[in-house]
């Protein structure tokens, strides 16, 4: 006998996912830290960095 | 070729990562001007000293390391702030880039990385070239 496919608790169960992996941090490692600033120093640059 | 002393103010409220750094500092032959183990002190010390470089934590007492940071830059806009941290996480780094960061460093960034870093946030000139 197959059970009862409850629609509203399986809506709720993805929005307390979602929440979850929305609250999680993304977290950077060094090698796209320096990435992020050498975007950084370009753009004030003006792209024209050696 | 007579070196420069430079002058750093450190930031950290953990004793031995303040050891650490004083350790990096004096070996690369750079002058601790300062140390403070909340971001208030930090901002004091910047603010009496004007270093050449900050070297700074994020999780830090009274004041943050990025509130600190943004006040530094909106009072010194040629501050130079390294931020050295745990805090790795997407929003804070890239808001203290935006606010003017020269470098972000993980504190679990191998120790010659953290020199090198350290020596090309404090004089870009004299280590271009050489950046990996």
């Amino acid at each position: 006998m197959s059970e009862k496919f409850d629609f509203r608790k399986l809506m709720l169960e993805i929005v307390e996912d979602e929440k979850t992996s929305k609250a999680r941090p993304v977290l950077l490692t060094q090698k796209e830290i320096t990435l992020l600033l050498q975007k950084r120093s370009e753009k004030q640059t003006g792209g024209n960095q050696s | 070729m007579i070196k420069k002393a430079y002058r750093v103010v450190l930031a950290d409220d953990e004793v031995h990562i303040r050891y650490l750094v004083r350790s990096i500092i004096r070996t690369e032959g750079y002058e601790v001007a300062g140390e403070a183990n909340n971001g208030e002190d930090a901002l004091d010390l910047y603010r009496l000293h004007r270093p050449d470089l900050l070297l700074m934590d994020i999780n830090l007492p009274l004041k943050t390391g990025s509130e600190v940071l943004a006040e530094i830059m909106q009072e010194f806009p040629d501050a130079r702030v390294v931020m050295l941290t745990m805090v790795a996480d997407v929003d804070t780094v890239r808001k203290c880039i935006d606010l003017g960061a020269v470098k972000y460093i993980l504190k679990s960034t191998p120790l010659d990385d953290i020199r090198r870093m350290v020596r090309e946030a404090i004089d870009p000139e004299a280590t271009k070239g050489g950046v990996s």
